[in-house]
């Protein structure tokens, strides 16, 4: 008898541990099991910075392109591409760009893993190696949004992880860095700043991220469409689709359009926004200098209106609510999307994959100026979208900025010279240099456009372009002066159809309007904001989609959900950072 | 059985594997528990890490959803509680009266195979049938009823998710029982048989109490789960739309606790789920020795 009570006990007993254990057993393990070596580690680590205090080293004079005296082998991480196609004999680790880096620097990274960014596998990945106390010297933070960063960063800085950045960055950073971060009146820097200290180089992309009609450009002139000049040629155009349906048996997608958690980007509905000047997740100063949230403007319900009105209509998916962009991506690659909001680049990823399949497909965006003011509108949530650190203790903690410095510098030259072979000619992933950041001026990519479309215009003489923008020209002049006309041009001359459909067309047409860019007023998280943010944007986005599907009256719901928003936290928040932006 | 100590060893040797891997790997872990009252410094460790308090809970308690998550959490739970506990016994004792042997066996093996599948899985074949044009909707399209969003409307979503864990998961109930009525003597129904009872008064008066302490050991666990409504299902069939109805401790926990790296926020979570299950094991334990005369200790 005795030995059946143990057993039962010892099962009971079990049975009450596993759930105690459930869902964090696994981590806790993880945290303990890594410790030890975090701690030794560290201690190493700690012994170096003893000997060596960095900058203060005389060997090593602030240079911001200086070479080491001898080879530095770093351990870093990087996001990678979904499905990368390198050219023959490359890889993220070894290819001319990390060669070209090691002749003038000495350095060299050393991968300790690698994730896609696309799905949060980095993110996720990232946020193990930092619980675990396991993280590179050199590695560069990303996230969902500025906020999710900036708290990782914050994580980081308060668990004494990571270095501070300020001297290096005043001492390291090329003029050329330096005045791109002043074109947003160095806002960059100021998201990664904590007590005044800057922790980590940001990342700068250029604002251009207008969000560009892209239509079905093969069904468009074989149903005899006018291009679209107005959002309600726009839904005239999605209205043809769905009645002419040209990927047949019923299956045209007229507008591929997804909300899952963000209100633009992949397929968002950013463009509809963009005509009401709308900003669903923004911040901003109004006329009167005063903070408000986008997300409860009176904008928003006219925009909302309108893509409830295309729901209507049948343009949009009956189950738009429960698509994702993997959904979507699908829709796009079998050939029967016929219209989706895209940015600039959109034909890079993921338009292309629908020539693939479809060989007669063909791509074009649109640059729709608004019903309000004519402009083309954008609201700019920030101009970083990740951030790059050192661990602390790292010997050489101005090795990334004089990495990004010479990076920046030969942007425009030997980088171009080389992608530019024949053997670049299939890529997708060409400037595998380590860290996949860039550091922009705010408007590079207006220009560089502006540029190259004058050239191609026969404004400009090609031979006075820079190298990085030859290239595109190249391509571009011959797919329009040779290829446009032939059939299945897009698809048997991607590159050149690339190009051409991304500088010439999207941003070309962006540069002939006049642009209206709104700020982000504040960048940083409040206390509540940190509480209450998350439940907040998903109360708006089901009174988004809630009014958008028909399923309520759309004023009520709409004025249901501001009086919400406000009461369950918003309004603390618009206080906060009113309090925190008068200090 | 009661034999000197010297003649058990044997028995006692067996246990220490089991003993072994249970404080390897479930007690020693709990020590971690203390996550839920800190504030996590990876550099500094578990340990170093400083108190917090409640602050942890009150990251749960303050959002303005909790009422919400909480609601969904038991409802989801209990509903999955009561169908699951149910069902298996019915089909269980159903089975048991079925006399050709392979058709048994098939179809037993049939119903338990849903449970070797993963949510992942199952999600994904979910979601294409209850879709908008799915198979589910083309049925019904044939009666001339008008197109439903299963996995977009509260009330759906839930009976879905309900249905489809105990489609899952009720075949691998069964065994359980089935085993449990391999274990009634046979020759109580001869008895019964002889006293000329019915097929029903066998099935009250021999079956049930053959399988009474099964049922009530069987009801005592699963009261454990009654905060565990089911990350896995849910989170990979739910969105914006069914927070309402679907939206579930564990869940809210993911989205704004551990993707944002506060993984002492979900060890708090996690202990908190503990100690109500803990609760409601004694109460349900209490109740069955009671009740039912059942004892494990």
């Amino acid at each position: 008898m005795k030995i059946r009570r143990w057993a039962s006990l010892i099962f009971v007993a079990s049975m009450v541990f596993v759930s105690a254990c459930g869902n964090n057993g696994g981590n806790n393990n993880d945290t303990t099991a890594t410790n030890a070596e975090g701690n030794k580690a560290n201690n190493t680590a700690t012994e170096t910075t003893e000997t060596t205090e960095p900058a203060a080293e005389p060997e090593v004079a602030a240079d911001p392109f200086g070479k080491y005296p001898e080879l530095i082998e770093f351990t870093t991480i990087r996001p990678t591409m979904n499905n990368p196609k390198f050219p023959e004999g490359e890889s993220y680790e070894e290819n001319v760009f990390n060669k070209f880096m090691e002749e003038k620097l000495n350095a060299k990274p050393k991968f300790v893993w690698m994730a896609p960014q696309d799905g949060d596998a980095y993110k996720k990945k990232l946020d193990l190696s930092i619980g675990g106390n396991d993280i590179p010297d050199v590695f560069q933070i990303v996230g969902k949004s500025i906020t999710d960063v900036q708290a990782t960063l914050k994580r980081l800085v308060e668990a004494d992880m990571i270095e501070d950045m300020t001297n290096v960055y005043e001492q390291y950073a090329s003029p050329d860095i330096k005045a791109a971060y002043a074109s947003a009146d160095n806002r960059g820097l100021e998201l990664y700043k904590i007590d005044g200290k800057l922790y980590g180089i940001p990342s700068q992309a250029s604002l251009e991220n207008f969000n560009f009609v892209w239509v079905r450009e093969d069904w468009r002139k074989k149903l005899n469409l006018a291009e679209p000049k107005s959002i309600e040629d726009v839904e005239a155009i999605a209205k043809a689709f769905k009645e002419k349906d040209p990927a047949g048996n019923g299956t045209t997608v007229p507008v591929a359009m997804q909300m899952q958690t963000e209100t633009d980007g992949l397929f968002g509905p950013g463009f509809i926004f963009d005509q009401f000047e709308a900003y669903p997740r923004l911040f901003y100063k109004d006329a009167s200098g005063q903070v408000v949230y986008g997300g409860i403007q009176p904008q928003i319900k006219d925009s909302l209106k309108v893509i409830a009105n295309l729901y209507k209509e049948g343009l949009i998916e009956k189950d738009f609510a429960l698509k994702d962009t993997g959904q979507l991506q699908e829709i796009l690659a079998s050939g029967r999307a016929g219209i989706v909001g895209q940015a600039w680049w959109g034909v890079w990823y993921p338009l292309f994959m629908t020539l693939q399949n479809v060989p007669d497909a063909d791509w074009k965006p649109y640059a729709i100026p608004a019903k309000t003011n004519g402009k083309l509108n954008m609201g700019a949530m920030n101009t970083s979208s990740s951030v790059m650190v050192v661990k602390k203790g790292f010997k050489y903690p101005e090795l990334p900025m004089k990495w990004l410095n010479i990076m920046n510098e030969n942007d425009d030259t030997e980088w171009w010279i080389k992608t530019s072979q024949e053997k670049y000619k299939d890529a997708n992933e060409k400037s595998t240099g380590w860290g996949g950041m860039t550091i922009m001026p705010v408007d590079e990519i207006l220009l560089q456009a502006k540029e190259i479309v004058s050239a191609v215009n026969g404004e400009k003489d090609p031979a006075t372009l820079e190298y990085k923008n030859n290239d595109a020209y190249l391509q571009i002049k011959k797919f329009i002066d040779e290829l446009q006309s032939q059939p299945q041009a897009a698809s048997k001359n991607v590159l050149q159809w690339q190009n051409t459909r991304s500088w010439y067309d999207a941003m070309g047409s962006a540069a002939k309007l006049e642009s209206n860019i709104v700020y982000s007023a504040y960048d940083g998280q409040t206390p509540t904001m940190e509480k209450k943010l998350t439940a907040l944007n998903e109360l708006q986005m089901k009174a988004y989609h809630r009014i958008i599907m028909g399923k309520a009256d759309a004023d009520a719901e709409f004025d249901q959900f501001v009086a919400d928003w406000k009461s369950q936290g918003g309004d603390d928040i618009l206080k906060e950072i009113n309090e925190a932006l008068s200090k | 059985m009661r034999g000197k100590w010297s003649e058990q060893i044997h028995f006692n040797l067996m246990l220490l594997p089991g003993m072994i891997l249970v404080l390897l790997f479930t007690v020693w872990p709990m020590g971690g528990i203390v996550l839920a009252f800190k504030h996590f410094i990876p550099t500094k460790g578990i340990w170093g890490s400083p108190w917090t308090g409640w602050e942890n809970y009150s990251y749960l308690f303050d959002t303005p959803v909790a009422l919400r998550v909480f609601k969904n959490t038991i409802v989801i739970a209990l509903m999955k509680i009561a169908f699951g506990f149910l069902i298996p016994i019915v089909f269980a004792l159903m089975l048991n009266e079925l006399r050709i042997q392979w058709f048994k066996r098939t179809v037993q093996t049939i119903v338990y195979l849903p449970h070797f599948l993963s949510w992942v899985l199952l999600a994904g074949i979910l979601r294409d049938f209850f879709a908008v044009d799915g198979i589910v909707n083309q049925f019904l399209g044939k009666f001339g009823i008008n197109e439903i969003m299963f996995l977009g409307e509260n009330f759906w979503f839930r009976t879905i998710i309900v249905g489809s864990d105990i489609w899952k998961e009720f075949g691998f109930g069964t065994i359980i029982y089935l085993a449990a009525l391999t274990g009634i003597n046979p020759s109580l129904y001869e008895a019964a048989d002889i006293d000329g009872a019915t097929r029903m008064q066998k099935l009250r008066y021999v079956t049930l109490p053959g399988i009474a302490t099964t049922i009530v050991l069987v009801g005592t666990l699963s009261l454990q789960n009654v905060l565990n409504a089911g990350f896995d299902q849910i989170f990979n069939l739910y969105n914006t739309l069914v927070y309402d109805s679907s939206d579930i401790i564990d869940t809210y926990v993911y989205r704004a606790g551990i993707e944002e790296g506060h993984y002492e926020v979900g060890t708090a979570i996690g202990l908190l789920k503990s100690g109500v299950s803990f609760i409601l094991i004694i109460i349900s334990y209490g109740l069955a020795s009671r009740f039912a005369n059942y004892r494990i200790f």
